[in-house]
């Protein structure tokens, strides 16, 4: 179970690198990683604690446990635009010229994982609140590694994604090794 | 010099679906399955969306894709429980990652402006299930000394218990992709325009 939620933050952790390459000129921005590794974090959070309540509270006592995964989606994709709406009541924008459903992977893995693993209301925030800062500082300090990432010096087969995905082999061997830390 | 950086390449309507379906593809079976599942879900959102594209919102077409790909994929998961319970237990618990995926391939679609023609989506999907196969062929045989279901490494000989886990999968992945570099086996559709085939493509 703990290996499905390391390679679904990984898999969002590489998505997020190859989005902000091809989709974008120049060096990664961290600065706007950063924040969006911010956005992820209170995606994750309120939406664990939102699937725990439709969870238990709807779905298990109707007999609808077949709904929960397009009821997660739904409920991830809820919390990006009430996450836009609070950003635009403030005056604020993420400078992420990403689209936010990329992280959307890393929050639906830690819905998926909290179901598995039979997590209630408290249990499913704090895990969230956890997976969800691991991915914030990994997803920055994976940025950080492509920019610095010389495709010269690399041989030809290795540049583009061979190298993103041995970087993200490298950061899910990190993930692995911090999940057994527990407060 | 950095990483490619177009963003009309077709690699990276591929590359994005392959990182949760490596996960799953512990065996070459189960790296088909998991493509055949990740292609139908994709294929059957797609032309949903694609006949509803008159009555959409272009803003509100991911949210579409989102709905049509979670429902697709929860039930090609029933189905699969159903019908094939031992492919269920090994690409199951990865199938809502899918659905993720289909709606990231269709935001970065509109968003970037690639549209590739059916052909092109063709050879993408056969590619994706080669990739996929060769990655569970490679993990099966590194991480459990087996090929096929059949142990080929002797008891005494220990495998590779690395490449069946998460890390393992994506360095699997890596390799194979760099295989097809090295060899210059990219198909037309992969290489960004104006690039040759050999090397580096993908």
């Amino acid at each position: 179970m703990t290996e499905f939620l390391v390679f679904a933050l990984t898999a969002a952790l590489v998505n997020c690198a190859v989005c902000g390459i091809f989709l974008k000129e120049g060096p990664l921005n961290l600065k706007a990683y950063a924040s969006l590794g911010a956005a992820t974090v209170f995606v994750t959070v309120c939406a664990s604690a939102a699937s725990a309540v439709l969870r238990d509270g709807l779905l298990v006592p109707m007999g609808l446990g077949y709904l929960s995964v397009p009821g997660y989606l739904l409920i991830a994709a809820a919390m990006v635009w009430l996450l836009e709406r609070l950003l635009n009541a403030c005056g604020l924008a993420l400078s992420v010229p990403l689209p936010l459903t990329a992280v959307n992977s890393a929050a639906l893995g830690c819905l998926v994982y909290h179901e598995q693993a039979g997590y209630g209301f408290t249990a499913a925030v704090r895990s969230g609140l956890g997976a969800s800062v691991l991915f914030a500082v990994l997803l920055v300090v994976l940025a950080a590694i492509v920019n610095r990432l010389d495709g010269e010096a690399l041989p030809r087969p290795v540049r583009g994604l061979p190298v993103l995905l041995l970087c993200g082999a490298l950061i899910s061997l990190a993930l692995m090794g911090l999940t057994g830390l527990s407060f | 010099m950095e990483l490619h950086r177009r963003a009309d390449s077709r690699a990276l309507l591929l590359l994005v679906g392959l990182c949760p379906a490596a996960a799953a593809a512990t065996t070459i079976w189960s790296g088909l399955g998991m493509a055949l599942v990740t292609l139908a879900v994709f294929a059957v959102s797609s032309f949903l969306l694609f006949r509803l594209r008159g009555t959409l919102p272009d803003r509100g077409r991911w949210l579409v894709m989102l709905v049509l790909s979670g429902a697709l994929s929860a039930a090609s998961g029933l189905a699969l429980e159903a019908c094939a319970p031992g492919l269920y237990g090994q690409i199951g618990a990865y199938l809502p990652l899918v659905a993720v995926n289909c709606t990231l391939v269709e935001l970065v679609e509109g968003w970037a402006g690639i549209r590739p023609p059916l052909s092109q989506k063709v050879e993408l999907g056969g590619a994706f299930a080669a990739v996929l196969a060769v990655t569970g062929l490679l993990r099966e045989f590194l991480g459990a000394g087996s090929l096929f279901g059949a142990q080929i490494l002797p008891d005494d000989m220990e495998a590779l218990a690395f490449f069946a886990k998460a890390p393992g999968a994506l360095l699997a992945l890596a390799l194979v992709v760099m295989c097809v570099n090295a060899l210059g086996w990219t198909p037309s559709s992969l290489r960004p325009d104006g690039e040759d085939g050999k090397g580096g493509a993908v």
